[in-house]
């Protein structure tokens, strides 16, 4: 569905996105991570041929997404970051209007999805909360019948029981076998629908897994009281360990855990914990990095 | 090119303002005209001859001012008429890109398989039809005033005339008298379509300027604040120009130079051939600028050109978030 190769967006001396090579296929659910600035916004403008690529392409549909953005646009709904509207409209009219000026969308499926959203449909936009703006959209985006849904942190600014319909509503997406690119700050929303996952530092690419993936890792944590044993052959290949201070351990295991323990079972070990690896700690990995960086002035290596 | 909806937007958007400014327009049409009958040419003669100085200021003399034609015409040149046609055009003219990017609407448009000559071309052809409804709307006033208002004049003299010397004499026995004719037999409204259009000229020229203005940037304020200094520098232009013989070189560098509306309403009244001539010549066959089909094409030109670079800009520009 989507097919992105080396796409860079330089503004003057700022790589805002840095040979970005990626593939989505049709009726895969997939987020987009990255901390603010990352490039996550910029990825999108251009598939919606916003921002002209300074070099590379982003294919969409077999559409080139700047020279063919009318095309791509037919195939795509979006719902952007900053929601804003036209004030002196009500919900009601902005939704009909949206529709006419797309020629397609499903004005039945529009007042479904502002029902379960509770949307106030009489509401004029100017007299609106972020949280009904951001409703409005979401409403605009969740009623097109494009097959591919972009999707810009579209939990924000709403209460929980919200974000929860929100999400259910993605994974309706998803099972319909609609392509859903997610771009969210909150790691819980991803895994909860993603089915594959990306994640961006600095305009890279710099992790690309699927959940499904994620999910057969596992992370122990303990505290060695005596010599650790070496990491059998066997092993090498899907565990990674780390020996940190205080004489603690930490691995990161990819697969069955069983033969894990065997060999952990030959070590004198304490406060042992053993935890699913999650999107958060995978998340870290770039994000802390960032951090140590600002703090010690150094170039961070991802 | 068109989006209908998109031409339904625009047109909603700009309603109140466009009625606002032709309510003006027309009522203030009447108003001068109406003035103007009231104020017998005499009267003006009486006004102007303690102006002497101000006369090199004028596009035309005196001679031709006080007439009801040149007295009628110079409503063209008043502020508030300038105003309401700039300020439509710098209005409208700077929500095309800038503004609908500045209130992030544009985001929302070109989300929709809506391509940016759609988005662009369904604006712009509102705001030029806008720059060219308001004069004639304020025409409109000026002829409903011509057409309804009626002037009191002085009534020809009575006469007398003496036999063998054939003279003829104003009989001082007949005392003066006036007498109420329509204003429409003295002018029509028709005269002043060259003025209406002009002005409709320069609001296309303007409008285009600040479209050209519009699709650079990325903040409404920022156009509406460019747009209407050029405006204002080429008034000062004009003015300084005229002001003194010294400064008359600064006329090259403004448009309003071949803004001359009551100059073109009393040449093509004199003489009809005038309307497509090169130059104006008055009625010393003096050259006095521009004649009125160069100076509305020139105007034209300049506004359909600054549209044109306008949507060329447009269409390659990079669309930033909304801040």
């Amino acid at each position: 569905m989507i097919d992105i190769q080396g796409l860079t967006k330089r503004y003057g001396s700022l790589n805002a996105l840095d040979d970005l090579t990626l593939e989505i296929p049709a009726g895969q659910v997939f987020g987009l991570l990255g901390p603010n600035g990352a490039g996550k916004s910029t990825l999108l403008r251009i598939l919606l041929g916003f921002l002209r690529p300074t070099s590379g392409e982003a294919v969409i549909g077999g559409f080139d997404c700047y020279r063919q953005s009318l095309q791509v646009r037919r195939l795509v709904a979006y719902l952007p970051g900053d929601v804003r509207m036209f004030p002196g409209l009500r919900a009601r009219s902005t939704i009909q209007s949206m529709a006419r000026l797309r020629g397609q969308g499903n004005l039945e499926i529009a007042w479904r999805v502002a029902r379960l959203l509770e949307l106030d449909l009489d509401c004029r936009v100017k007299a609106m909360s972020t949280g009904m703006r951001q409703k409005l959209a979401l409403v605009l985006a969740f009623s097109n019948d494009a097959p591919l849904l972009i999707l810009d942190e579209p939990t924000a600014n709403l209460d929980p029981t919200m974000r929860s319909r929100v999400m259910g509503l993605v994974a309706e997406m998803g099972e319909k076998g609609q392509t859903v690119v997610f771009s969210s700050h909150v790691l819980a929303e991803i895994e909860e629908v993603c089915d594959r996952v990306g994640i961006l530092k600095s305009g890279k690419l710099v992790h690309l897994a699927s959940l499904a993936e994620l999910a057969q890792v596992h992370h122990v944590s303990a505290v060695t009281t005596g010599p650790f044993p070496e990491l059998p052959p066997h092993l090498a290949g899907r565990v990674q360990l780390q020996l940190l201070e205080d004489q603690q351990i930490m691995l990161q295991v990819e697969g069955d855990l069983a033969p894990v323990m065997q060999w952990l079972s030959t070590a004198s070990l304490e406060q042992m914990q053993i935890e699913p690896a999650r999107l958060k700690s995978v998340y870290q990995q770039y994000h802390h990095f960032q951090q140590e960086a600002m703090v010690d002035g150094t170039e961070e290596v991802p | 090119m068109i989006h209908l909806e998109l031409l339904r937007k625009n047109i909603r958007d700009g309603a109140w303002l466009w009625f606002w400014c032709a309510l003006t327009l027309f009522n203030l049409g009447w108003l001068h005209v109406w003035v103007t009958s009231r104020l017998d040419t005499e009267s003006f003669q009486l006004i102007l001859d303690n102006f002497q100085f101000i006369e090199q200021m004028l596009p035309v003399s005196f001679a031709e001012l006080i007439t009801y034609s040149g007295r009628i015409s110079q409503f063209f040149h008043e502020p508030v008429v300038l105003i309401c046609v700039l300020a439509w055009g710098i209005s409208r003219g700077s929500d095309i890109v800038s503004g609908q990017l500045n209130r992030g609407t544009m985001e929302m448009i070109l989300a929709q398989p809506v391509s940016r000559m759609q988005v662009f071309w369904s604006h712009a052809v509102v705001t030029i039809a806008g720059s060219i409804l308001l004069p004639l709307v304020a025409w409109c006033g000026i002829s409903v005033g011509i057409a309804n208002l009626t002037i009191t004049e002085r009534a020809p003299n009575s006469t007398i005339t003496i036999p063998l010397l054939d003279l003829e004499l104003r009989n001082p026995f007949v005392p003066e008298r006036t007498v109420t004719v329509p204003l429409s037999d003295r002018v029509s409204g028709r005269d002043f379509l060259p003025a209406a259009s002009i002005l409709a000229g320069l609001g296309i020229c303007f409008t285009g300027f600040t479209m050209l203005i519009s699709s650079l940037g990325r903040f409404r304020r920022q156009t509406v604040g460019i747009a209407t200094g050029i405006v204002l520098l080429q008034m000062i232009f004009r003015i300084a120009g005229m002001a003194h013989e010294s400064l008359s070189w600064l006329l090259n560098f403004t448009v309003f130079a071949v803004y001359n509306p009551n100059r073109f309403v009393i040449y093509i009244n004199r003489d009809p051939d005038q309307l497509t001539s090169l130059f104006l010549r008055d009625h010393e066959g003096v050259t006095q600028g521009l004649g009125p089909l160069p100076s509305h094409l020139l105007l034209i030109l300049i506004g359909v050109g600054c549209m044109l670079a306008a949507a060329v800009i447009f269409r390659r520009r990079d669309l930033p978030a909304p801040l």
